[in-house]
């Protein structure tokens, strides 16, 4: 085998699954109870799992809510592709993405302390989704609002809370 | 699908506690916004304590609930604790500053104790 080939080898992913979800609230939580399953195998700390969990499930969240506007009919499809390196997640609706200019660098946890103070705070799912996923990457695609989110086994840095 | 939340109400010396059931989510806005009339108090008692061994899922809008009843307690003037809550969700409630208006201990006995020492 050449190098190559072996680096090919090693990237391909070990595990892909694919959801077809209706868009009704609840929804998000078989792809959290199937991808806990999934990554648990492959030996990530208890901590991250969840962490990844909770990213996940908010952006089916905001694919359900905000994409396809709860209209029951209309799929949000995810896929899981599990490298030996890193986890990634593609959740697409059917929407317009007029939420992508959220997902940018300047939604971050720096908000968290203002937003808590607002009376009925919302959006939350943003910035969880951007501090706990490594990279988070969202555009248009074949008719499709795509958000991808990559979490690498080996954290860009340091403890990442508070 | 969804685990719809319901509420169990335990009164003590000077508290409520509320065992929940369910997720917390955008359906339990109803269930625990609207279980008391929480802007105008308690009846004079000044210790709300939430019981979270019976949840299990917490999302971004069942954050958006707590923050309000966090902000319902500071307005009436009592104050809002919670046990049960696993190591993510303290994590999360840390994360975002929700600690600042709920403070968590591991389980009720050591709450009460603290409560009622």
């Amino acid at each position: 085998m050449t190098a190559e080939k072996g680096m090919k080898m090693k990237d391909q992913a070990m595990i892909r699954k694919v959801w077809q979800l209706e868009s009704e609230l609840g929804q998000e939580k078989t792809v959290v109870r199937e991808l806990k399953q999934a990554i648990r195998a492959s030996h990530l700390p208890e901590l991250r799992v969840d962490e990844i969990a909770t990213a996940v499930s908010e952006a089916c969240l905001n694919a359900i809510e905000h994409g396809n506007r709860c209209a029951k009919d209309v799929p949000v499809n995810v896929t899981m592709l599990v490298h030996a390196d890193r986890i990634l997640f593609r959740i697409c609706d059917r929407g317009s993405g007029t939420d992508a200019a959220c997902v940018q660098p300047s939604a971050d946890m720096a908000q968290a302390k203002d937003k808590i103070g607002q009376r009925d705070p919302r959006g939350w799912g943003l910035l969880l989704m951007r501090h706990y996923a490594d990279e988070v990457r969202a555009g248009c695609e074949g008719g499709e609002f795509c958000v991808e989110l990559l979490f690498r086994r080996e954290p860009k840095g340091g403890e990442r809370i508070e | 699908m969804n685990s719809e939340l319901s509420i169990a109400e335990r009164l003590f010396r000077d508290g409520i506690l509320l065992d929940l059931q369910g997720d917390l989510t955008m359906k339990a806005e109803e269930t625990l916004l609207k279980w008391r009339d929480w802007e105008n108090g308690m009846e004079g008692r000044s210790r709300l304590v939430l019981n979270f061994n019976g949840v299990d899922y917490v999302n971004s809008a069942g954050i958006a609930i707590l923050i309000r009843l966090a902000h319902a307690a500071q307005q009436a003037g009592f104050s809002l604790y919670g046990f049960g809550i696993n190591a993510h969700y303290q994590r999360m409630f840390r994360l975002i500053g929700l600690t600042d208006f709920l403070t968590i201990y591991p389980d009720e006995y050591s709450l009460m104790l603290k409560l009622q020492g």
